[in-house]
C-alpha cells in the first residue's frame, strides 16, 4: 500500500513539475513575444547623435532577442520618452505595462498622455498608480491636477489632500485646493492655502492667485503690496517628480535639454538647471544658444567668471547673437573690468550694427565721457530700433534735464510713457518734473497715473507727495497708498 | 499528521491544486488599466503650388508686429477689405480693396496702445454700419502692469472713425467681442485680458452708448481669447475663453439670457507649456453646432529661444449639445497660432488653415502656412502651403476674387530673429492647379 502510494505521489510530483515546466516556459515565450511585440517601429533617427542611435539599436536588439529583454524594453522607453518620440515611448510603456504591471510605467505613461491634453486616458493611469503607490506625491499632485482640469472637483480635493496627508505643507497641492476653493467661492479658505503655498516657496506657487483672493476679500493694499513685489514672474512651476526628472540624462537632443534646464531654472533649481545645461554644451559645444543659456545660468548662480566664458563661447559660435554681446559687456562691467568692457561694447556694435541695447549703452558711455551731441545721436538710434520699449527715452531725457534743457526731457518722458505705458521710472520722472515746475494740474494727472503703478516704492511715492506739498502747500487729491 | 493526505487520490488533488494555483498566479498581471497611446500625427503633404502669395498695403518698414487681422468688406462696395492691428505701431490700418483689385491704405486709428484685437461688428453704433472693436495690451511683452485699455471705433457711415476708449487701467486686454448677454437688444462685450500674473475674463454690460459695467467671470492670468456663441443651444449667447499661462485651460460660461454665466472647464491640460495660442468658433463637421478651434504653439516658456515643441498643434473641441465637448487632436504644427475653419477647395467640407509664429526658422522646412485638409469624416491632412515667409502670426480668410474660393490673408510678427523672410500683409491667392493628393507615398 505504501508503495503504491509513494508512486502515485511521485508520479503527480513527476507530472506537476512537467506541467509547470511547460507552464513555465509557455509563459517566457508569451512573454517575450509581448516584450517584442511592444518595441516599437524605429522613427527617423538620420541626423541624430550616433551614441544615441546605437543605444536605441542595441536596446531593440535585446528587446527582441535577448537577454535582458525587459530591461531593454525598460531602456527603450527612457531614450525614446527623452528624446522627444513620444508616440514610441507610450509604446514602450504601454507594452510595459502588459508585461510588467509597475506604477512607474503608468505614471510615465500618463504624463505623455497628459502632454497631448489626453486627460480622458491619463486619469485612469494616474488613479491606478496612486492605489499603488500612494507614497510617490507627484502622481497624487497630477492626478488632482487632471480631475480639476476634467471638472471632477471633489475627487480632485481627495487626490489633493492625499498629497497633503504624506507631505504636510506641499504648496501644488495647496494651490490645487486653493482653485477648487475659489471656484466654489470659499475665498478665505483659498487665502490660508495660498498663504501657505506662497509662504513656504517666496510667492513662486500661488502667489499669483494670492493677489486675486486679496483683492476679493477687500485686502486692497496687501494686493497692491504685493502686485509690487511679484512682476511678470514667468509662471512655469511643474512639480518636482524623481520619476520623471532624471530622464535629461538620456536626452541628446540639445533644443530639448535648453528646454528642460530652462524649466528647472523657472523653478528656482538653478544647480539642475546648470547640470542639464552642461549636458547640452557637451553634445554641441559649438551652439551659441546653449552656450548663452549656460552663460546665464552661471550668472544667477554669481560665477561670473564661467559666465563670461559661457558667453565668449556664444559670440564666437553666434557673432550676430547681440544679447551675448551686451551680457559679456555688462558682466565685464560688473567686474569692474571697464577697459574690456569697452572693446566687448565696440566689437558687439561692429558685429551687430542694428543692437538697440548696445547703441543705448554706447550713449550711456559718451554721456559718461562728455560727448553730449554724440550720445543723443545714440539714444536716438536706440529709441528707433526698439520703439516699443522706454529705455533710450527714458536715458535721454535724463541726460537733457541735466543739461536743463527740460521741455525735451519732458517730451522724451512723454514719449517714453506711449512706448510703455505705466513704466515706473519715467512715471516718476515726470511727476516730479511738473511738480518743480509748479504745474500743479498736470502733476496731479500723473500722480493718478502713479496711483496705479505698484511697481513704484512707497519711499518713491512720499517722496512725491512731499515735494508736491513743499511746491503747492497742500497734499494732492489722488491718495498714492490705495 | 492532520494536514497529511489520506488518499494518493487526495494527494494528486492537493498537488494539482497548488500546480492550478502556480498557474492562476503566473496569468496574473495585476489590474493595471488598459493603456493608450499618444498617436503619431499624420505627416504633412507638401503643397507648395496650390496658392500664392502677394504683399499688400504698404511694404514692411522694419519689423512688423501685425498682432491680428479680419477680412472684412468695411465699406459694404461689394469687395472685400482687409482691417489689421499693429502693435508696434499702435494702429489700426484698413486696407481697402479697390475695383482694379488693388488695396490702398487707410489708418483708421493711431496711439492705440499696442493693440493686439480687431473685430470688426455690425450695428454696434447705428443701424447698417460696421464698427471696430479693439483689444489694447499696452505692451505686448511681458508686463503685469494694469495698461490695457478697450477702444471702439465708431464708423460714421462713411468710413472714418471716431475712437471711444471704454476702459483703460485694467490687465492687458487680449481679446473683446460683442453679444447680447442680457437679451435687452443692445449689443454688450466679452472681454479677455491676459495680464501676466494677474488676468481676467470679464463681460461688460452696456448701460449707455459708449457706457459699461463690468461683470467678472473668471481671475486667471494668461486670456487670450473670448468666442461668443450658442453653444449649448439655449437660444442665448454664451462665451468660451482661452486660458494660457501656467492654467492652459479652455472655459465655458453658459449664459442663462439675463448675464448670469455658469462656468465649466472644456478642456484643461496638466502641460504647463502646452502653449496654448488662439481659440476660434466654427462648424467644423457641419451639424449646425458651433464647435471650437484650438490652437497650441506659443514659442515662449522655459526655452531661451521661442520654438517648437511636439505637442504644438490644431485641436478641436467638437460640440457634442447640451454644453458637452469632446476633445480631437487635428494634427501636428510647430508653433500653431490663429486656426480658421474654411472650405479651402470648395469641396463642401469645412477645413482649418493655421499658421505657425515660432519655428525652426533656421531650417528651410520649417513650416509657416499650413492647410488641414478635411476628408469628409473629420480626419485631417496637413497640406504645407509655404514655408516662407517665417513668423505668420495671425490668419483670415474671405472671397476677395471672382471664383469664389476663399483666399487666405497672412500677417507677420517679427518678435525674435532671424529676420531674413520678412512680409507685412500678403493675399494668398489659388493658383489654379490641384491640391497635392492627401497621402501621396503612402503604400
Amino acid at each position: 500500500m505504501k508503495r503504491t502510494r509513494l508512486i502515485w505521489i511521485l508520479s503527480a510530483i513527476v507530472l506537476l513539475a512537467a506541467v509547470s515546466g511547460g507552464f513555465a516556459l509557455w509563459h517566457l515565450h508569451v512573454r517575450n513575444q509581448e516584450i517584442a511585440a511592444a518595441v516599437p517601429r524605429q522613427p527617423d533617427l538620420h541626423g541624430w547623435n550616433p551614441e544615441l542611435k546605437e543605444r536605441i539599436a542595441s536596446a531593440e536588439r535585446h528587446a527582441k532577442h535577448g537577454p535582458g529583454r525587459l530591461a531593454a524594453l525598460a531602456e527603450l522607453s527612457r531614450l525614446y520618452h527623452a528624446n522627444g518620440f513620444y508616440p514610441e515611448a507610450s509604446q514602450c510603456y504601454k507594452g510595459l505595462l502588459q508585461v510588467d504591471p509597475k506604477p512607474l510605467w503608468a505614471h510615465r505613461l500618463a504624463f505623455l498622455l497628459a502632454q497631448f491634453g489626453d486627460l480622458q486616458h491619463a486619469i485612469p493611469l494616474w488613479r491606478w498608480v496612486v492605489k499603488e503607490d500612494p507614497k510617490h506625491i507627484p502622481a497624487s499632485i497630477r492626478l488632482g491636477d487632471a480631475l480639476l482640469k476634467d471638472n471632477h472637483l471633489n475627487e480632485a480635493a481627495v487626490a489633493y489632500n492625499r498629497a497633503l496627508k504624506i507631505a504636510p505643507g506641499n504648496p501644488y497641492a495647496e494651490l490645487g485646493l486653493a482653485r477648487i476653493d475659489i471656484s466654489q467661492g470659499k475665498w478665505s479658505h483659498a487665502r490660508t492655502l495660498l498663504e501657505a503655498a506662497a509662504g513656504s516657496t517666496d510667492y513662486a506657487i500661488g502667489g499669483d492667485l494670492l493677489v486675486t483672493v486679496y483683492e476679493h476679500l477687500g485686502f486692497a493694499e496687501r494686493a497692491l503690496v504685493l502686485r509690487g513685489a511679484v512682476k511678470a514672474s514667468g509662471a512655469f512651476y511643474d512639480t518636482p517628480d524623481s520619476w520623471l526628472d532624471g530622464l535629461y540624462s538620456d536626452c541628446y537632443d540639445v533644443y530639448r535639454l535648453t528646454v528642460y534646464s530652462g524649466a528647472a531654472d523657472h523653478s528656482g533649481d538653478v544647480p539642475t538647471a546648470i547640470k542639464i545645461a552642461e549636458r547640452a554644451v557637451s553634445l554641441d559645444p559649438g551652439s551659441g544658444q546653449v552656450q548663452y543659456q549656460m552663460g546665464n545660468l552661471c550668472e544667477e548662480a554669481n560665477e561670473p567668471l564661467k559666465a563670461m566664458a559661457a558667453m565668449k563661447a556664444c559670440i564666437a559660435a553666434s557673432p550676430q547673437f547681440s544679447d551675448a554681446w551686451y551680457q559679456l559687456y555688462a558682466l565685464q562691467r560688473a567686474a569692474g573690468n571697464s577697459a574690456s568692457a569697452d572693446q566687448t561694447l565696440m566689437a558687439g556694435l561692429n558685429a551687430c550694427p542694428n543692437s538697440p541695447a548696445l547703441h543705448l549703452e554706447l550713449g550711456n558711455r559718451l554721456a559718461q565721457a562728455g560727448h553730449i551731441e554724440q550720445a543723443i545721436a545714440q539714444y536716438r538710434l536706440s529709441a528707433r530700433l526698439r520703439p516699443e520699449e522706454a529705455d533710450a527715452q527714458i536715458s535721454l531725457a535724463a541726460l537733457y534735464f541735466k543739461l536743463n534743457r527740460i521741455n525735451e526731457g519732458v517730451d522724451e518722458l512723454k514719449a517714453a510713457l506711449v512706448a510703455q505705458p505705466a513704466q515706473p521710472a519715467a512715471l516718476t520722472s515726470i511727476t516730479m518734473v511738473y511738480i518743480k515746475l509748479g504745474h500743479e494740474a498736470e502733476a496731479q494727472k500723473w500722480l493718478r497715473q502713479v496711483s496705479f503703478q505698484p511697481r513704484i516704492h512707497d519711499k518713491q511715492r512720499e517722496m512725491l507727495v512731499q515735494a508736491f506739498i513743499q511746491q503747492f502747500g497742500h497734499p494732492p487729491e489722488i491718495n498714492l497708498n490705495q | 499528521m492532520p494536514y497529511a493526505a489520506r488518499s494518493p487520490f487526495q494527494a494528486l488533488l492537493v498537488i494539482a491544486s497548488a500546480g492550478l494555483l502556480l498557474f492562476a498566479a503566473g496569468c496574473y498581471r495585476g489590474d493595471a488599466p488598459a493603456a493608450a497611446t499618444v498617436a503619431a500625427d499624420a505627416p504633412p503633404v507638401a503643397d507648395l503650388d496650390y496658392m500664392q502669395a502677394t504683399p499688400i498695403g504698404n511694404p514692411p518698414t522694419g519689423y512688423p508686429w501685425i498682432a491680428n487681422l479680419k477680412c472684412v468688406d468695411l465699406d459694404q462696395d461689394g469687395l472685400m477689405d482687409v482691417v489689421f492691428c499693429e502693435a508696434k505701431e499702435s494702429k489700426v490700418i484698413w486696407l481697402r480693396q479697390l475695383p482694379s483689385g488693388k488695396f490702398e491704405e487707410h489708418v483708421l486709428a493711431d496711439n492705440l496702445e499696442a493693440p493686439v484685437h480687431v473685430q470688426p461688428v455690425m450695428g454696434f453704433s447705428h443701424p447698417g454700419r460696421i464698427d471696430l472693436l479693439v483689444a489694447s495690451m499696452g505692451e505686448v511683452f511681458p508686463n503685469n502692469d494694469k495698461i490695457g485699455s478697450i477702444y471702439i471705433l465708431e464708423n460714421d457711415g462713411h468710413e472714418h472713425f471716431t475712437k471711444h476708449l471704454i476702459i483703460d487701467h485694467v490687465a492687458r486686454v487680449t481679446d473683446v467681442q460683442a453679444g447680447d448677454f442680457n437679451g435687452d437688444g443692445k449689443l454688450d462685450l466679452a472681454v479677455a485680458q491676459f495680464g501676466y500674473d494677474q488676468g481676467e475674463i470679464r463681460w461688460m454690460e452696456r448701460t449707455g452708448p459708449w457706457e459699461f459695467k463690468s461683470h467678472n467671470l473668471l481671475n486667471l492670468s494668461g486670456a487670450i481669447n473670448v468666442c461668443v456663441a450658442d453653444f449649448n443651444g439655449n437660444g442665448h449667447q454664451d462665451i468660451a475663453a482661452l486660458v494660457s499661462q501656467q492654467w492652459e485651460e479652455v472655459f465655458l460660461f453658459t449664459n442663462d439670457g439675463h448675464g448670469n454665466f455658469t462656468s465649466k472647464v472644456l478642456f484643461g491640460s496638466t502641460n504647463e507649456d502646452f502653449a496654448s495660442s488662439n481659440l476660434s468658433v466654427c462648424d467644423l463637421n457641419q451639424d449646425g453646432r458651433p464647435d471650437l478651434l484650438y490652437s497650441n504653439g506659443d514659442g515662449f516658456g522655459p526655452s531661451p529661444v521661442p520654438g517648437p515643441r511636439p505637442w504644438h498643434g490644431i485641436q478641436w473641441l467638437e460640440n457634442l449639445g447640451g454644453g458637452n465637448f469632446r476633445f480631437h487632436r487635428v494634427g501636428y504644427l510647430a508653433g500653431a497660432y490663429s486656426p480658421v475653419g474654411v472650405d479651402l477647395d470648395g469641396d463642401g467640407k469645412m477645413d482649418i488653415v493655421a499658421v505657425s509664429a515660432f519655428n525652426e526658422w533656421d531650417k528651410p522646412n520649417a513650416t509657416s502656412l499650413v492647410w488641414f485638409r478635411n476628408d469628409g469624416h473629420e480626419n485631417f491632412t496637413p497640406h504645407v502651403l509655404a514655408y516662407s515667409p517665417t513668423h505668420l502670426l495671425t490668419v483670415d480668410a474671405g472671397v476677395f476674387g471672382k471664383s469664389g474660393l476663399p483666399s487666405l490673408v497672412t500677417g507677420a510678427f517679427f518678435g525674435n530673429p532671424p529676420y531674413d523672410r520678412i512680409s507685412r500683409i500678403l493675399l494668398w491667392r489659388h493658383t489654379g492647379s490641384k491640391p497635392a493628393p492627401d497621402h501621396p507615398t503612402a503604400p
